[in-house]
C-alpha cells in the first residue's frame, strides 16, 4: 500500500468524504492518542473514548479546512484536541465518583499533562509508521533478526542460530534496517510540516 | 536520557533504537492463538489486527481478527461476542464472509477464524463512481441477495458500510492521487465477487448501549464516521427494539446512493448534532441532482431504502435486488407500481411456483450437481450421456411435459411441492408409462432412485435401483455396461443398508463385465469405482488388508479430473484413511486424512458435502486421539455443511451426531452423549434394518456410556442386545462379533460374573487373534482385559504375560501417554504387586497415574483406579508411610 503524507491525507479528509482516508487516518493515530490517554491513567475503555473524541472534533473542523503550515503545526493541533478530550473524560469519571462516592471529593480531577510524554507518544507514532511502510522492503528474517538482537537483547549469535543466518547477517540486517528508518523517519518528520 | 527538544532524535542510532525498543508493536510479534499457526498480519484496522494462519485441526488457510483490548472488555460482552460468532458462523452463502470459529487469544483478547478473501473493500477497490450503471447494479444485487440470505436466518448486519464489503481479487488503491478513476476490477461483471464481512459483530455493540451511544460504542472500536453516514434514523434514534432487517436496508440504500453519486446521503462534515438531525429528518439530495445521467427508476429505488419510516423502505434485500434485477432487465420497477400490486404479486406468484418446478426437474435431471453424499460415486460421464441420450427423445419430453402440466399452478394445490412428493408423482407417473422406450425409462429410474438415495428414502431407492436393472437386463442384457453401472449402484445402496453377502454378488458380477473390457480408458474408471465399492464391503465384513488393497488399487484406477472423478478419487482415499485407522495404524491414517481434506477443499470446495464426510472421519480420529478441541471443531463444520445440503433427517446427519456423542462421552459428558446417541438412533431407524451396523453402533454406544456410569447391570443388557443382532447378521466368527463378546465381558467382570466374562473373552481372542493384523489395538484391549479378568480370579502368573503383550501392541500404535497404555499398566503394576514384584509394580503404578492425573480429576474412576492400586501395592509392601503420603494426595474423603 502506497504512503499518504499527512496534509494530503488532511486534505483529502476536508474534501468529499473519503472513507478510505478516515480509515487510514484512524489506523495511523488510534495507538498515539489512545498511548498518550493511557500515560494520564485512562483505562483502555476510556482511552478509546479520548480518540474517537478526538476524531469526532477534527473531523467537524476539517470540513472546508485548508492546511496551512504557517498557522501552526498539526502534531501541536492533536495533542490540543487530544488534552481536552482527557481532561473531559477525566472530569466526567471524576463526577461519575463524585456522586457514588463523597469521600472521595479531595481527588485531582485535572492533571499536569506531560510534554514529554505526548513526544515520546509522538516517536513511537512515526516509528510505527516507519517500520508498517518499510515491511515490504526487508525480507522476513532480516526483521525477526532486527527484532530479537536489536529490540529484545537477544545476543547476536543465538539470533543467528535460530534465524539460520551468519553472525555477519545479523549486524547487518540491524544497521540497514535502522539506517533505513532514520530515512523514512527524516521524510515524514518534514513532510509533518 | 532526555529526548526533549532533540528534534533529530532519529539520526542518532542509539536514540533511534531506544525509541525503537519503546514502541510496542514490531515486527514478527504474533499473538499465540490456540489452534492456530503460521500467522502472518496482513491488515491493521480499527477493530483489531487480522492475520493470515492456518487452522491446524482442519489444515485450511483462514484470516483470523484479533481484537484490540478493552474491545468487549466486561466478561459478559465476551460471551455474548462468542455466542454472536457462532451464530454468525451458521451463515453460508457465497457472498457472505464466512466465520469459521472464535475465541480467546492466550494473552486474553477477542478473536474469530474466517475465510480467507484475497481482495479489497469495496472503498478501497476504487470502486467508487457508477460510471457503468448495469456493472454497479449487477454487483449491487448480489450483495442485496447475500443480505437477504443472513436476514432468512434471522441475522441483521447493522454495519453495513462500504468498509464491510470486500472485492475478492480487486487491488487495494489507497494512493496519493486515488481520484476514484476506474474499477479496478477487470472488465467482466460476472467475475466480480462481493464478499460481506462482519454479519453479526455489531449486534452485541448495539444490544448493549442504545442509540448514538451504541455508535460511538461501535466507533472505538473503529470507523465512527464511516459507520454513522451508513446508519439508519431508527439507529440514531437509539429505538434500538426499532431495529430489523429493513435498518439494512437502508444501509444498502446509503451504500448503493455513494456508489452512484460519489456522495454520502446526508455530509458527516458538519456539526454532529446536525448531522444526527439530517439523518433522521432531512430527505437526502436525490441523486440525480448529483449525477443528472441516473436513470429516474434507479433514483426511485435508491430514495425508497433511504426512507425514513421502515415501513416505507422496501421490505426485504431480496425485494431490492428483485427489483434492481426488474431494472437490469429492462422491466417496470416495483417502487413505483404499488397500485398495480395485486396484479402483479399474482403473475409474480405464478412465476415463482414454475421457477420451484424448474428448479425440481434440474435436481431430477442433473440429480447430482447437489452434492452428494457417499451413497452413488458413479461416472459423471457416463450418466451425462446417458441422460443426454435420454433427453434427445421425444419420450421423455413428453414425461416431463406431463408431469409440469400435473403440478402447474392451475392444478396443484396453493402451497410449492417438496422435491420428495415431485420424485413420488414422478415415480408414479413412470408406472403408468409401459410406453417409455427402455433406455429411458431405465435413464429416469436411476435418476430418480439415486435422487431418492440422496435425499435418504433408502427403500424407495432401493426398489427404484432394482427395477432399473430389471429392465437394463432384460433390455441389454447382463453383460452389458449399462447393466452393470446399475448393479454397482445397487450393491453400494445394499452395502449402505448392511446386506453385504447381496452386495458382494452384485458387485463381482458387475467387476467381471469390466474385465472383459479393460482396454477402455473409461471402463477402467468404472472398474475402479467398482473396487471402490467392494473395498467398503471387505471394511464391512472385517477384512480390513483386502480393503486397504482395493482402495490403493481404486485409487489408481480411477483417472480423469472432472469433479466426479475428483470426488471419487477423494471419497476411495477417505476410505483408505478410515481402514487404516481401524486396524490402528493411526498415524497413517491421520496424515491421509489431512491430506484428503485439503486436497477435497482445493478441488471441491469447502462447502462439499465430501468435505463433511472428511470432517465426520476426522472427528472421530481427533475423539480417538483425544485430541477433542479439533474433533469439535471438526465435527460441527461437518453439521454446518449437511444442515445446509441435506435433510435433517439424513443418515449422514446421524452420523455426525453420533460422533459427537462419542466425543461427549470420552469427554465424560454422558448425558449429552446419550441426547445425541438417541438423536442420531432417531434417524437411523428410518432409514437402516433393527440390525445395521449403524443402529446396532448406538446400542453399543449406550452401554458403554452405562458402562462408564457404572450401571453394569444395564450395559451388559445393552451389549446383549447388540450381540444379538451381529450373531443373527455376521456369526460367530466375524471379528466384529468378537469385539462385542469381549466388550461385554467387561460389564461381567464387573458385577462379578466372572467366568462368563473369562469365556466372552477367551473366545473373542480366538477369533481376533487370527481375524485381525498383528498390533490391532482391539486385539490388545481384550487381551487386557483377559488379564484383568484372571487378576480378580487370583491367577497374576497367567495374567502378566497377556497384559504385557497387550501393552506391547497398544505402543506400537498410540501415541506416547496415551491413557488406554496408562490404564493398561496400571493391570500390569497390581498384577506385579500381586506376584510381590513391588519395585516392578511401583514403576508401572506411578507412571500410569503421571498420565491419568494428568487427563482426568482426581474423582474419576480411572484416577481412582489407579490411586487404589498405588495404595493396595504401599500396603502389601508394608510402607505405610507412603500410604498416608497418597492419602493427603487424595481430595476425595
Amino acid at each position: 500500500m502506497s504512503y499518504t503524507t499527512p496534509i494530503r491525507l488532511l486534505n483529502r479528509l476536508a474534501g468529499d468524504i473519503d472513507p478510505t482516508a478516515w480509515a487510514e487516518f484512524h489506523r495511523r493515530y488510534l495507538d498515539l492518542i489512545r498511548g498518550f490517554a493511557h500515560r494520564h491513567g485512562l483505562q483502555p475503555a476510556d482511552c478509546d473514548d479520548v480518540a474517537q473524541d478526538v476524531f469526532v472534533a477534527l473531523s467537524q473542523s476539517l470540513s472546508g479546512f485548508q492546511y496551512d503550515p504557517k498557522k501552526g503545526k498539526f502534531r501541536s493541533y492533536l495533542k490540543t484536541l487530544a488534552i481536552r478530550a482527557i481532561n473531559r473524560k477525566l472530569r466526567q469519571k471524576y463526577e461519575r465518583r463524585v456522586q457514588c462516592d463523597i469521600e472521595d471529593e479531595q481527588n485531582e480531577v485535572s492533571c499536569t499533562f506531560d510534554g514529554e510524554a505526548w513526544e515520546d507518544e509522538w516517536r513511537q507514532y512515526h516509528i510505527r509508521l516507519a517500520m508498517g511502510r518499510l515491511t515490504g522492503e526487508f525480507n522476513e528474517r532480516d526483521r525477526m533478526a532486527f527484532t530479537q538482537y536489536a529490540v529484545l537483547g537477544q545476543s547476536a549469535a543465538e539470533t543467528a542460530e535460530a534465524l539460520g543466518m551468519s553472525l555477519d547477517q545479523v549486524y547487518q540486517a540491524k544497521s540497514r534496517i535502522l539506517k533505513r528508518l532514520a530515512e523514512r523517519i527524516s521524510q515524514q518528520v518534514e513532510e509533518e510540516g | 536520557m532526555s529526548m526533549r527538544d532533540d528534534s533529530k532524535w532519529f539520526t542518532d542510532a542509539g536514540l533511534l533504537l531506544e525509541a525503537v525498543c519503546k514502541t510496542s508493536t514490531h515486527w514478527g510479534q504474533l499473538p499465540d492463538i490456540p489452534g492456530y499457526d503460521e500467522l502472518v498480519e496482513i491488515r491493521r484496522g480499527g477493530q483489531g489486527v487480522v492475520y493470515r494462519g492456518r487452522q491446524r485441526s482442519t489444515n485450511r488457510t483462514v484470516a483470523i481478527k484479533v481484537l484490540l483490548d478493552g474491545v468487549y472488555a466486561s466478561n459478559v460482552s465476551r460471551q455474548r461476542f462468542q455466542r454472536e460468532m457462532q451464530i454468525a458462523a451458521r451463515l453460508r452463502d457465497p457472498h457472505i464472509v464466512r466465520i469459521y470459529d472464535s475465541g480467546v487469544t492466550a494473552d486474553g483478547r477477542l478473536f474469530y477464524a474466517m475465510e480467507y478473501v484475497q481482495g479489497a473493500s469495496i472503498d478501497c477497490a476504487g470502486l467508487k463512481i457508477g460510471n457503468n450503471l448495469t456493472r454497479t447494479l449487477t454487483l449491487f444485487a448480489k450483495i442485496c441477495d447475500a443480505v437477504q440470505y443472513a436476514h432468512q436466518r434471522g441475522i441483521i448486519h447493522r454495519d453495513l458500510k462500504p468498509g464491510n464489503i470486500l472485492i475478492e481479487g480487486a487491488v487495494a488503491s489507497v494512493d496519493d492521487d486515488s481520484s476514484h478513476t476506474d474499477y479496478g476490477l477487470g472488465p467482466r461483471t460476472d467475475v466480480v465477487h462481493p464478499k460481506i464481512l462482519d454479519f453479526g459483530l455489531a449486534k452485541v455493540v448495539f444490544d448493549e448501549t442504545e442509540g448514538v451511544a451504541a455508535l460511538t460504542r461501535v466507533s472505538q472500536t473503529g470507523q465512527f464516521l464511516g459507520s454513522l453516514a451508513f446508519a439508519s434514523p431508527e439507529q440514531i434514534e437509539g429505538t434500538s427494539d426499532r431495529i430489523d432487517t429493513r435498518t439494512d436496508v437502508y444501509s444498502l440504500g446509503a451504500i448503493l446512493y455513494q456508489l452512484l453519486t460519489g456522495q454520502l446521503p446526508h455530509s458527516v462534515h458538519q456539526n454532529l448534532r446536525q448531522t444526527l438531525n439530517d439523518i433522521t429528518t432531512t430527505a437526502p439530495p436525490r441523486p440525480r441532482s448529483i449525477r443528472a445521467d441516473l436513470p429516474n427508476d434507479v433514483e426511485t429505488m435508491v430514495l425508497r431504502c433511504l426512507a425514513k419510516e421502515p415501513e416505507r423502505r422496501y421490505q426485504t434485500a431480496g425485494d431490492l435486488a428483485a427489483d434492481i434485477r426488474r431494472f437490469l432487465a429492462g422491466k417496470p420497477i416495483d417502487a413505483k407500481r404499488d397500485q398495480t400490486w395485486y396484479v402483479l404479486r399474482k403473475t409474480l406468484a405464478r412465476y415463482k411456483a414454475i421457477t420451484a418446478l424448474a428448479v425440481v426437474m434440474f435436481v431430477l435431471l442433473v440429480g447430482y450437481a447437489i452434492t452428494m453424499p457417499l451413497l452413488y460415486q458413479r461416472a459423471r460421464e457416463a450418466e451425462r450421456r446417458t441422460l443426454e441420450e435420454v433427453a434427445s427423445t421425444q419420450a421423455l419430453n413428453n414425461f416431463l411435459v406431463g408431469m409440469l402440466q400435473k403440478s402447474s399452478p392451475e392444478l396443484a394445490s396453493s402451497r410449492e411441492m417438496t422435491v420428495r412428493e415431485m420424485l413420488d408423482q414422478a415415480a408414479e407417473r413412470l408406472g403408468e408409462k409401459p410406453e417409455l422406450p427402455p433406455q429411458v425409462a431405465v435413464g429416469i429410474h436411476r435418476v430418480i432412485a439415486g435422487t431418492y438415495g440422496k435425499l435418504g428414502h433408502l427403500d424407495e431407492s432401493e426398489s427404484g435401483m432394482r427395477r432399473a436393472l430389471e429392465i437394463a437386463r432384460t433390455t441389454f442384457g447382463t453383460g452389458d455396461v449399462k447393466a452393470a453401472a446399475l448393479m454397482r449402484d445397487l450393491g453400494e445402496i445394499l452395502w449402505y443398508r448392511g446386506r453385504f453377502e447381496e452386495a458382494e454378488q452384485l458387485l463381482t458380477e458387475a467387476m467381471a463385465v469390466y474385465e472383459h473390457a479393460a482396454d477402455d480408458e473409461a471402463l477402467r474408471s468404472e472398474y475402479g469405482l467398482c473396487l471402490f465399492s467392494m473395498a467398503h464391503i471387505h471394511g464391512s465384513r472385517g477384512r480390513p488388508e483386502k480393503a486397504v488393497e482395493s482402495y490403493r488399487r481404486a485409487i489408481d484406477l480411477i483417472q480423469g479430473d472432472t469433479v466426479a472423478k475428483r470426488f471419487q478419487r477423494v471419497m476411495a482415499r477417505t476410505g483408505l484413511a478410515t481402514t487404516l485407522f481401524e486396524q490402528g495404524q493411526f498415524k497413517e491414517a491421520g496424515r491421509q486424512y489431512l491430506e484428503t481434506l485439503a486436497e477435497a477443499r482445493e478441488k471441491l470446495g469447502d462447502d462439499h458435502a465430501v468435505v463433511a464426510t472428511i470432517l465426520t472421519h476426522l472427528g472421530r480420529y481427533h475423539t480417538e486421539m483425544e485430541e477433542f478441541d479439533e474433533a469439535e471443531s471438526c465435527l460441527s463444520e461437518a453439521m454446518e455443511i449437511y444442515r445446509k445440503r441435506l435433510d435433517p433427517k439424513h443418515a449422514r446427519v446421524g452420523t455426525v451426531l453420533a460422533r459427537l456423542g462419542n466425543l461427549k462421552s470420552s469427554q465424560g459428558d454422558f448425558e449429552s452423549a446419550e441426547r445425541f446417541w438417541r438423536d442420531a438412533q432417531a434417524i437411523y431407524v428410518r432409514s437402516f434394518d433393527e440390525d445395521h451396523e449403524k443402529v446396532v453402533g448406538i446400542k453399543l454406544n449406550l452401554a458403554q456410556s452405562r458402562e462408564m456410569q457404572k450401571d453394569y447391570a444395564g450395559a451388559a443388557r445393552e451389549y446383549r442386545l447388540a450381540l444379538e443382532s451381529y450373531r443373527r447378521r455376521l456369526g460367530d466368527k466375524d471379528p466384529r462379533t468378537a469385539i462385542l463378546r469381549s466388550k461385554l465381558a467387561i460389564p461381567l467382570s464387573e458385577l462379578g460374573e466372572l467366568e462368563e466374562a473369562e469365556e466372552e473373552l477367551r473366545g473373542a481372542l480366538a477369533v481376533l487373534n487370527t481375524a485381525l493384523s498383528e498390533n490391532d489395538p482391539r486385539t490388545a484391549k481384550t487381551l487386557i482385559w483377559l488379564g484383568r479378568v484372571l487378576l480378580k480370579r487370583q491367577n497374576p502368573e497367567e495374567a502378566e504375560p497377556m497384559i504385557r503383550r497387550g501393552i506391547d501392541m497398544l505402543k506400537a500404535g498410540l501415541p506416547a501417554g496415551h491413557s488406554w497404555v496408562a490404564l493398561a499398566e496400571n493391570a500390569l503394576g497390581e498384577c506385579l504387586a500381586l506376584l510381590g514384584r513391588y519395585e516392578e509394580a511401583e514403576t508401572y503404578l506411578l507412571r500410569s497415574w503421571k498420565v491419568i492425573e494428568m487427563r482426568y480429576d482426581s474423582t474419576h474412576e480411572f484416577s481412582r483406579a489407579v490411586f487404589s492400586n498405588i495404595c493396595g501395592l504401599y500396603e502389601r509392601w508394608g510402607k505405610p508411610d507412603k500410604i498416608a503420603e497418597w492419602c493427603e494426595k487424595s481430595t476425595d474423603p
